[in-house]
């Protein structure tokens, strides 16, 4: 009975969804539009907070997710999961507004423009995978467009284009039509998430390769080899890029030039991305340990183990770190020192990066669920 | 000496698949609970690590081994296990055979395993720290692959589609906890050259062996070497996106299959060809003693029979000790004598075969080594009687091996592991009977050998310190100061010491080249200070033995076998001959095993019974003739199986009003955690019947009450059953006013031998019986009482490996007042006659039958993918047999000849076909008979 429950829960739901249709979307002039909300990805929100978070709502997707985050505008919240749903929800309430569903997996967090939503549906039983451009308002697809392997990355947007970076290093630049205007291969396998500033996208291999591409004239412009893997990603803060390293190296780079102007020793593989404070820099990798470097000069601040592992980027405030952790635990730390102020239990291991929208704190974890915790900032 | 692993799997080869234990079957071996464990539980940050007796020390280590593996792969797999783990520690493998978290028995090939039903690893000590802490890692990368691919699959909402192929799970555990070793190594080194490893086009034809672990690991060498190590992660991320592993495989490392394989297949040759610059096979410098089966611990001595090489092998599917004639003028292969039959009967159950469990003392006595109940026994047999003149047992010690003899032959070393798991030295004295402990620590002591006056014991240890620590190497005991001194230290294991016959020249085996090859200990002013190696062969020397000064006998491992080969010590190349020195500036301190931190206040308690469900299923049809039917089965279980619950529900109401007449239930506990296990249980079973034993009649019948069954296993192979069954039944004909009541008490009382060895499709050798004596009484209204007599035996007389002659001899009997019928008939029995045609109280079955080979594999190869289909077999056969009520009417009989298929050793089809023998046994019936059914041979 179970097995057949589990057989037909996929055909009900699908039956049950409803398309995504916001008819009164306002102009974009703020929101949290795609991961990381500008292109340096730094999860750094320059206000203070009290530790008291308090759970608002919480809400069901259908399947679970990746190293990603949810979207919002406005009163909406936008998530993907990895079941190959879109879903809308009511930021202050919880509520579904719609979904969509395709057969495959979704990894990359949807980026908006104004109406318009850009996702990538990974594609069950096929090597392909569909990139989606969406009319919210209209409730109907633009365009659809079909490129080989994985894309498991985050979407980069700037004022007039997006750009992909799939898992097999190609750069793809869609414009705000939908359309892939050109693409380039790069040659590197990418399963780390990029970063972008002033027309440059920095991005990392599994092979140690640091790279920046120049999508204005289509090249890429400079390599360096790290001598690690990297699956975390590039935070940019100023003129230097952070990345971490498959062996527990954190990596401090000038932009320009790809130098390392440092590197720090974490010991272990961070999937996560740094966070950049207005001094630190903060890392948590696998094994459940979370460093604090000086940003300038690499020098380890503290070093804390909190056991678990934590997947996903830590959403960094003046006073409070956020950290999310397979071990179903939500952690606060104080980031002056990594003192734990707090540990949330949530209903699963914790997946989703936490974003910070008007007072809220949206996470995710298993199997499929979205919480909302509301927090009071500090004057 | 062979690495534990490998014993494993190449004994799983040679016995085929030994039938498992049969608890409540008609036969079957046992498996006996010859003690009481007092379990406790350890808890850690993730696991329960249950344990019992003295074994606590052992324990603490092994869960920092599992904390530390645990660490280690939430890392390599992205992933953590928010579940707490059950993790079970045997202190050996004979008392790991006793676990109930399986059912069944467990044959001395498996080293541990990952069962699903509860998540538990079950994992027994065996040999050294280093072994254990490999297995525990082994089996942690199994729970962590089961849950990344689960999880997986839930992530993306996909239903459950399996794993990755065996090959890929188990290549990965054995990647992911050990390094590439010498055991490894020689596999591959003899299947390369050889030619029978497989591509990965035909992976599937090396399936459950431990060429499939070794070549699973080493094909994700290859794969991160060419492709990058984050790709391992990949192919689990990515198993969600094809139903089939290879597409995934293509997918994530961006080439077909043909191309993978081919880039496979060259990285393999480009390894392993160039070996034979500098290497050679076992056949080039020696001489071939043997070319069948497997041969282990060769032991050679000049005495009553000539010159002789005692050794344990397996040459039929049961290992025994024999004896080889040695003439160092044959050209050809002398025929080997068996001397000692083993695994028939309970004091020779098992041989520790890779271990070199025999050796022979220069005055005759020869000294051997087999697991006899639960721990094991050293048996000393006189060559010169042909008897076995003493068996010793030692209480404390749970498994004994490598016994040697001094040269006087007055006493006896050997290694042993007690009952906290410390694996040491012990001196036995003949004369006195005295046992003396020689050494006393955690440290892996084996191997020992006395030096000719008999005042110190050269033996092997894991206790190696400074930059080579833990490696194995040759130390000496002074057992009268109990001062322990290096003979060797080299960044390599050095095992199975061996004076050469007027002791003055030491020998050993080292795998410093990759794999174990013979080497001697050079020594300056009696001091030891390097060694040099003796032989270059390409694979594994495992022990050997000296026949004179300068000739041993090896124990080579060639063509996926073990055989014997004389080799001259003095032969060697010495331009190939690599010299080792020793530096033991470089030793330090010992080493000590960090051991998990823990309250023990709180953190270690003992075990008390938590039950959980093992499986729940429920179903419910719609029968066009018998209306609506619903059931259901339960079975719940304390976490190490001993207790079990097991609850059934079964209704065939065709009206809601008759719900309650047609409930069927029965509750039964059982309960196994000592040597003798009970089961006891009520029923109710209601509703319409038809008995096929009966004479076609359907009918009514509630019958309910309660039941106890009582199991001693005598040994392994045979045990006594008694069960009592007291049920009140009622019973209407249909269609007629008749009805029959009853208090119908059964008692049974059986005796049970089966030491059978079982090929593909039924047994081959050993015999089978059950003896069974019952009386069932109406103890109410006296409508029934009659008494009943079981006797079956068969025998099973080898032919050839793979050929046997198999006999049956089977009466059945049920005589008194309303005695039931049995039935016969069929593939089963009398073939030839329809299945369940012959019904009668008494019946007799008598069967002579030839099986044979027909074919060992069918390979049907598909483009790419190929399917194995193996074990074909023939069979010969003639029935007789008669069914009769009160008097005896005729005989019946068939002959004929048939095929038998083992389908992916899940279930075995027959098709038979032949003639009948009717009319009281007086005319072959026309035509043929054509009998297709499935189930094993009798």
């Amino acid at each position: 009975m179970r097995k057949a429950f589990k057989i037909l829960l996929p055909f009900i739901l699908a039956g049950c969804t409803q398309t995504v249709f916001i008819r009164n979307l306002p102009q974009e002039n703020g929101g949290h539009l795609y991961f990381g909300k500008e292109g340096g990805r730094n999860l750094f929100v320059p206000v203070s907070i009290t530790d008291s978070l308090k759970l608002k709502w919480e809400t069901a997707t259908y399947g679970s997710y990746n190293n990603s985050s949810v979207i919002g505008y406005d009163k909406y919240i936008i998530t993907h999961d990895l079941s190959g749903y879109i879903h809308c929800f009511d930021k202050n309430e919880g509520k579904e507004i719609g979904a969509l569903n395709y057969s495959g997996a979704i990894f990359s967090t949807p980026a908006l423009y104004k109406s318009r939503m850009l996702y990538i549906v990974n594609n069950g039983e096929e090597k392909t995978s569909t990139i989606y451009y969406y009319d919210l308002k209209d409730g109907k697809v633009l365009s659809k467009t079909d490129l080989t392997g994985s894309f498991t990355n985050q979407v980069l947007k700037n004022e007039n284009a997006f750009f992909i970076i799939g898992d097999r290093g190609g750069i793809y630049k869609f414009n705000f039509a939908g359309v892939l205007e050109w693409e380039y291969q790069t040659g590197m396998q990418v399963l780390s998430i990029p970063a972008m500033k002033e027309g440059i996208i920095y991005f990392a291999s599994t092979k140690g390769e640091l790279a920046s591409f120049d999508y204005h004239r289509k090249e890429l412009l400079r390599k360096k080899e790290l001598g690690e893997a990297v699956y975390s990603g590039i935070v940019i803060d100023g003129n230097y890029g952070y990345t971490a390293g498959v062996r527990g190296g954190l990596y401090c780079f000038d932009l320009k030039t790809l130098e390392i102007k440092w590197k720090g020793e974490t010991g272990s593989k961070a999937e996560s991305l740094p966070v950049c404070g207005p001094e630190n820099v903060i890392i948590s990798n696998l094994s459940g340990k979370v460093t604090c470097f000086n940003k300038t000069t690499g020098r380890k601040i503290w070093e804390k183990n909190f056991g678990g592992a934590p997947l996903s980027t830590p959403l960094l405030f003046n006073n409070l770190l956020v950290m999310p952790n397979l071990d179903r635990y939500l952690y606060l730390l104080d980031p002056i020192d990594g003192t734990l102020k707090k540990r949330i239990k949530t209903g699963g291991r914790m997946k989703l990066s936490p974003v910070y929208m008007d007072g809220l704190i949206i996470v995710g974890y298993d199997k499929g669920n979205i919480g909302a915790y509301e927090v009071t900032e500090e004057k | 000496m062979l690495p534990k692993l490998l014993k494993y799997f190449l004994l799983i080869g040679l016995l085929f698949a030994e039938q498992t234990g049969a608890q409540y079957l008609f036969f079957g071996r046992n498996k006996v609970q010859y003690e009481k464990f007092d379990w406790k539980v350890l808890k850690t940050e993730h696991f329960d690590i249950f344990y019992y007796d003295d074994f606590g020390e052992i324990a603490e280590i092994g869960a920092n081994y599992a904390e530390e593996a645990y660490n280690e792969l939430k890392v390599k797999f992205n992933e953590v296990v928010n579940r707490r783990i059950p993790l079970i520690f045997y202190n050996t493998h004979s008392h790991f055979q006793q676990t109930n978290t399986i059912p069944g028995y467990i044959p001395e090939g498996v080293g541990g395993f990952f069962e699903f039903f509860k998540g538990r690893v079950v994992i027994p000590f065996i040999s050294s720290l280093g072994q254990f802490r490999h297995v525990i890692r082994h089996e942690l990368v199994h729970v962590f692959t089961v849950e990344k691919i689960l999880r997986s699959m839930e992530d993306h909402r996909l239903p459950e589609r399996g794993y990755p192929p065996l090959w890929f799970v188990e290549g990965l555990a054995e990647f992911w906890s050990t390094e590439w070793d010498s055991q490894a190594e020689m596999l591959m080194r003899d299947a390369v050259p050889n030619g029978y490893y497989a591509r990965l086009k035909d992976i599937d034809a090396i399936f459950g062996t431990f060429l499939m672990y070794k070549e699973g690991q080493k094909f994700l060498e290859f794969m991160t070497k060419e492709y990058g190590e984050g790709k391992i992660l990949e192919l689990l991320t990515n198993f969600w996106r094809f139903r089939k592993f290879n597409e995934v495989m293509e997918f994530v490392l961006g080439e077909t299959i043909e191309v993978i394989d081919n880039k496979w297949d060259y990285y393999l040759k480009q390894e392993y060809f160039p070996l034979y610059k500098e290497k050679y096979p076992h056949f080039i410098n020696s001489k071939k003693l043997t070319d069948f089966g497997f041969n282990f611990a060769p032991s050679y001595h000049n005495g009553p029979d000539g010159k002789s090489i005692y050794f344990i092998g397996n040459h039929n599917g049961y290992s025994s000790v024999y004896r080889l004639p040695y003439d160092e003028n044959s050209t050809g292969f002398l025929d080997p004598e068996m001397i000692i039959q083993g695994e028939k009967e309970e004091i020779f159950e098992a041989f520790h075969m890779l271990t070199a469990s025999l050796a022979v003392s220069r005055q005759g006595l020869m000294a051997f080594v087999t697991k006899a109940g639960a721990g094991d026994q050293i048996h000393l047999y006189s060559l010169k009687e042909k008897e076995i003149i003493k068996s010793l047992k030692f209480d404390d010690l749970l498994t004994l091996n490598s016994p040697k003899f001094s040269e006087n032959g007055n006493m006896m070393v050997f290694f042993g592991t007690d009952r906290k798991g410390y694996v040491d030295l012990y001196l036995y004295e003949l004369s006195s009977e005295r046992l003396t402990r020689l050494t006393n620590d955690y440290y892996s002591d084996r191997d020992p050998i006395f030096n000719k006056e008999g005042d110190r014991i050269i033996f092997s240890s894991d206790r190696t310190t400074g930059r080579h620590g833990k490696k194995h190497n040759l130390f000496e005991l002074d057992y009268k100061t109990g001062e322990i001194t290096h003979i060797t230290y080299a960044g390599a294991n050095v095992m199975t010491p061996h004076f050469n016959s007027d002791y003055t020249r030491l020998f050993c085996t080292s795998d410093y080249d990759g794999v174990p090859n013979v080497w001697e200990v050079n020594f300056e002013s009696g001091v030891p200070v390097s060694m040099s190696q003796t032989s270059s062969f390409l694979t594994s020397v495992f022990d050997f033995d000296f026949i004179d000064e300068k000739t041993i006998i090896t124990t080579a491992f060639e063509k996926y076998s073990c055989q014997f080969y004389t080799f001259d010590v003095n032969r060697h190349d010495k331009s190939l001959a690599a010299v080792v020195p020793f530096d033991f500036a470089l030793t330090g301190p010992k080493w000590v095993e960090k051991k998990i931190v823990i309250n023990p206040e709180k953190d270690k308690i003992r075990y008390e019974k938590e039950y959980s469900l093992d499986y729940a299923i429920s179903q419910f049809t719609v029968d066009p003739v018998y209306g609506n039917r619903g059931g259901a089965m339960f079975l719940l279980s304390d976490l190490l199986g001993d207790d079990q619950y097991f609850l059934t529900y079964y209704n065939n109401a065709e009206l809601q009003s008759s719900l309650l007449d047609n409930v069927n239930i029965s509750i039964s506990r059982i309960n196994v955690s000592g040597r003798t296990s009970f089961q006891y249980g009520i029923f109710n079973y209601s509703g319409k019947r038809y008995d096929l034993r009966e004479s076609d009649q359907f009918y009514y019948e509630r019958s309910f009450g309660g039941f106890l069954d009582i199991l001693y296993p005598v040994s392994k192979f045979q045990r006594i059953e008694a069960g009592v069954t007291l049920a009140n039944t009622n019973r209407e004909l249909i269609g007629d006013i008749v009805t029959r009541k009853g208090y119908l008490l059964s008692n049974t009382l059986s005796f049970v031998h089966d030491n059978s060895l079982w090929g593909p499709t039924g047994p081959i050798d050993g015999s089978r019986l059950r003896v069974l004596l019952g009386y069932t009484a109406d103890i109410k209204y006296s409508n029934t009482n009659y008494y009943t007599i079981i006797a079956d035996y068969r025998y099973y007389y080898r032919l050839g490996l793979m050929s046997t002659l198999a006999f049956r001899s089977s009466l059945y009997l049920n005589d008194g007042k309303t005695a039931r019928r049995y039935i016969g008939g069929g593939s089963w029995d009398l073939r030839g006659w329809d299945r369940f045609s012959l019904r009668g109280e008494k019946l007799w079955v008598s069967s002579i039958e030839l099986r044979f080979p027909l074919v060992d594999q069918i390979y049907i190869k598909l483009p790419f993918l190929g399917i194995n289909f193996p074990y074909l077999r023939g069979a010969i056969f003639f029935d007789a047999g008669g069914v009769w009520d009160k008097a005896y009417t005729q005989t019946l009989g068939s002959i004929g000849f048939g095929f038998r298929f083992n389908l992916f050793n899940a279930i075995v089809f027959r098709y038979d076909m032949g003639k009948k023998i009717e009319d009281n046994f007086t005319k072959f019936q026309k035509g043929m008979f054509y009998q297709f059914f499935f189930g094993v041979d009798f």
